[in-house]
């Protein structure tokens, strides 16, 4: 296997005004890190006001990747860019469900066309309402 | 020639890349098994888990994946096994508030629950060792 640096970056357009990354390696530690360094730079210089996830070509992701991945997003929202992110496939997702992982908070869309949809949405009213956040049940509306 | 019930693999794990080897030896053998596919991603997250355990607490270890034979069925067990520091409290380490906040705790219970058969075997000072098996 080829280790040169940039062998295992994740690609990231400029669509819509929004930052969409398309997740396509093996997820380690490293490419997670240097993945979140690129991103929130991109952020600060672009100035998108959304960031998709795209890991609809993830086949594996275990809990560490998973707490990396939202802390990246949480770190992209407090820039300013609200994070979605699409393509979790079900055995991802029964398995993170399985491990048990906090996913409140995390926004997803089943795909790249909805996610982008919604942003836009989103950027043009206040008000739009937001049907796909996973929120703790009791923290919210009495 | 079908299944992967004489296939066995030995993987030492030493650092990032060998979690990412023994996944994808995960996903061949589980393949190969003709598991559904939710079930190979079980396997894989579970070898992943277990594999990056090992290099969290111990440093250095193995991870030995192998097609098993029950009486009525065929399936596949994963070891993973260091010699490091060993659980103290194995009972709170499959508890599940023990590990919460996903990647500070060993994710046991998880693991747990994406298979079907689970055992802990560990000594403080000696070692740990994790079996587990999945069913077809």
């Amino acid at each position: 296997m080829n280790n040169e640096a940039g062998a295992d970056s994740i690609p990231v357009q400029l669509m819509r005004g929004c930052l969409v990354a398309s997740i396509q390696v093996d997820l380690t530690e490293q490419v997670l890190k240097r993945f979140r360094q690129e991103l929130l730079e991109r952020i600060g210089s672009a100035r998108v006001h959304g960031v998709v996830l795209d890991v609809s070509g993830v086949d594996v992701m275990d809990s560490a990747d998973f707490e990396t991945l939202k802390t990246t997003m949480s770190m992209a929202s407090v820039m300013g860019a609200s994070p979605v992110i699409v393509g979790l496939k079900p055995g991802i997702v029964s398995a993170l469900v399985d491990l048990d992982v906090d996913t409140r908070g995390v926004r997803a869309a089943l795909n790249l066309d909805d996610a982008l949809e919604w942003l836009g949405a989103a950027e043009s009213s206040t008000a739009t309402a937001d049907p796909a956040v996973i929120r703790d049940t009791h923290a919210r509306h009495p | 020639m079908q299944g992967i019930h004489n296939a066995e693999a030995r993987i030492a794990i030493r650092g990032e890349s060998d979690v990412a080897r023994a996944i994808v030896q995960a996903r061949r053998m589980s393949q190969a098994a003709a598991f559904q596919t939710v079930d190979q991603s079980r396997i894989a997250t579970t070898v992943s888990e277990l594999a990056r355990n090992i290099l969290k607490y111990a440093g250095q270890g193995e991870v030995i994946l192998r097609g098993c034979v029950g009486a009525t069925r065929r399936g596949m067990e994963i070891i993973a096994e260091d010699s490091g520091p060993g659980i103290a409290d194995t009972d709170s380490a499959l508890s599940d508030h023990y590990s919460s906040g996903g990647t500070l705790g060993l994710g046991l219970p998880g693991v747990q629950r994406m298979m079907d058969e689970f055992a802990l075997e560990s000594e403080p000072g000696a070692g740990t060792r994790v079996t587990v098996r999945k069913w077809l």
